[in-house]
């Protein structure tokens, strides 16, 4: 376990240092503890699995973050061959409907436009970075966002000037 | 949306089961072997399989080579039927491809060999009327429609070589035109006019020195090629009127510089030859020169075989590879 180490930390530093990261994409994905929760767990399995080498810190951040968007498409993609999402009730992830906070609005949105808006507003990524971490084209980002903004606007119903 | 966040995502109270369940990871879970990829491995690939191409290219090529027979090998050869029209009969004859009527040209019916370029002439037991004494036939092969009249009254292939004072060509085997390429069958038309007069200078006895053929001069006419490693067995046929009633056969091998090769004495046992088949029109002789004593190394040969009498009766080359 020691002689691991991932930019310069150990597995349990990185754990404890992007926990909240992944667990925020994994709910954003997923509004479900027990599936998030699977989602996230995977996650640092494969970070101690492949034990790839970073460059940097950011480049570990970024990377469990792709990793984590993959992990919850492709627990959606099973579940859409089973069972519907909209089934699973019990441990359902509930984001108030504040007026400042506008998380619930973000869960409503389609996957793409969710994944570069949280990592615009939330991470505070550029466009540039964005497209590195998703693996698409910066002026695809781009016009995702404006995109992802005016449906977010919709659902929030807030005004296009905001 | 300046005044709008994400808050309840981005400060996601993340439960300490999580965690725990991430920590415990290690503990539960190996960690796979990485797989390390060499450098340039798509261009060390790509080098490796043009090698193995070449290396692939260059075996077949040489297992190929070691497949090809050389086209004049006698060994190849294949059978050629001579019709004798007396007999009524086919006669199978095994002849060399090299063996081809051209091969006769050097050497005139009456036994009279060509003159050489210095002059020299080849030994004779049957002195030739001919005036022009020493002509060679391969100079003027076509027969002379005169020839062509007396052909036609003729049946009889054996009294049709006894030379005649008027009659020196062999019809029966010298094509009837020049041609670059070797025919694969022998003329079916048998001379139909007789010879009416013998030949009335006959020697009757041997010559007392016995006389040494030269070297061919051009001796383009026969032969094949063989290679060092094989045993050169020399095969070669010609018409029976040319032994003469002589039952020895000899060959004497020159190498290019015109030096022979074995004893100087050309009617010694070391130059015998064989005769592997004999008819009344066709002699079909060989001679093995490793099993009297001669190694061939790689080069080019002229042979003549040549009966007791030191008559040539056929010559020819060979290539040695």
């Amino acid at each position: 376990m020691a002689d691991i180490h991932y930019a310069g930390l150990t597995y349990e530093e990185v754990v404890h240092k992007y926990h909240k990261t992944v667990a925020s994409v994994c709910v954003m994905h997923i509004q479900s503890y027990a599936d998030a929760q699977d989602c996230f767990q995977n996650t640092f399995v494969k970070l101690y699995q492949k034990s790839p080498d970073f460059k940097d810190a950011n480049h570990l951040k970024a990377w469990l973050i792709r990793v984590a968007i993959n992990e919850c498409n492709s627990l959606r993609r099973q579940y859409k061959r089973t069972v519907s999402l909209t089934q699973h009730t019990d441990s359902a992830i509930e984001f108030p409907a504040d007026k400042a906070d506008i998380s619930w609005a973000l869960v409503r949105l389609e996957p793409k436009y969710r994944d570069v808006l949280y990592l615009r507003y939330c991470e505070q990524y550029t466009s540039s970075e964005i497209a590195q971490i998703l693996g698409q084209n910066p002026n695809t980002v781009r016009t995702l966002l404006k995109r992802g903004k005016e449906k977010l606007k919709r659902i929030y119903g807030g005004d296009d000037d905001e | 949306m300046s005044d709008k966040n994400f808050d309840s995502i981005k400060n996601f109270e993340v439960p300490q089961a999580w965690i725990d369940s991430a920590l415990s990871v290690p503990q539960t879970t190996s960690r796979k072997k990485p797989i390390v990829f060499l450098p340039f491995s798509r261009y060390a690939t790509m080098v490796a399989s043009i090698l193995l191409v070449c290396v692939l290219s260059v075996v077949v090529f040489m297992l190929r080579d070691d497949n090809i027979v050389p086209v004049d090998n006698p060994k190849c050869t294949q059978p050629t039927t001579v019709t004798d029209s007396k007999d009524n009969a086919n006669t199978e004859v095994k002849s060399n491809k090299a063996t081809n009527p051209t091969s006769y040209n050097g050497i005139s019916n009456d036994g009279t060999l060509p003159t050489s370029e210095n002059g020299n002439t080849e030994p004779t037991e049957k002195p030739s009327k001919k005036p022009q004494k020493g002509d060679n036939n391969k100079d003027d092969p076509k027969p002379t429609t005169q020839e062509k009249t007396e052909n036609t009254q003729d049946a009889d292939i054996t009294d049709a070589t006894i030379p005649t004072q008027n009659k020196t060509e062999m019809p029966t085997i010298e094509p009837t035109e020049k041609s670059t390429t070797r025919p694969t069958e022998r003329p079916t038309q048998k001379p139909t006019v007789k010879p009416t007069v013998r030949p009335t200078q006959r020697p009757t006895q041997k010559p007392t020195v016995k006389p040494t053929p030269k070297p061919p001069v051009d001796p383009t006419v026969s032969g094949g090629d063989y290679t060092t490693e094989e045993v050169v067995t020399i095969y070669d046929s010609f018409l029976a009127s040319k032994l003469a009633g002589s039952g020895k056969v000899y060959c004497s091998i020159y190498s290019s510089s015109g030096k022979l090769l074995g004893d100087s004495n050309l009617f010694s046992s070391q130059h015998r030859a064989t005769i592997d088949y004999k008819s009344s029109s066709v002699v079909q002789v060989s001679y093995d020169p490793l099993s009297k004593g001669l190694w061939l190394s790689a080069g080019r040969y002229t042979y003549s075989f040549y009966n007791e009498n030191g008559v040539v009766v056929a010559r020819g080359y060979i290539n040695v590879y």
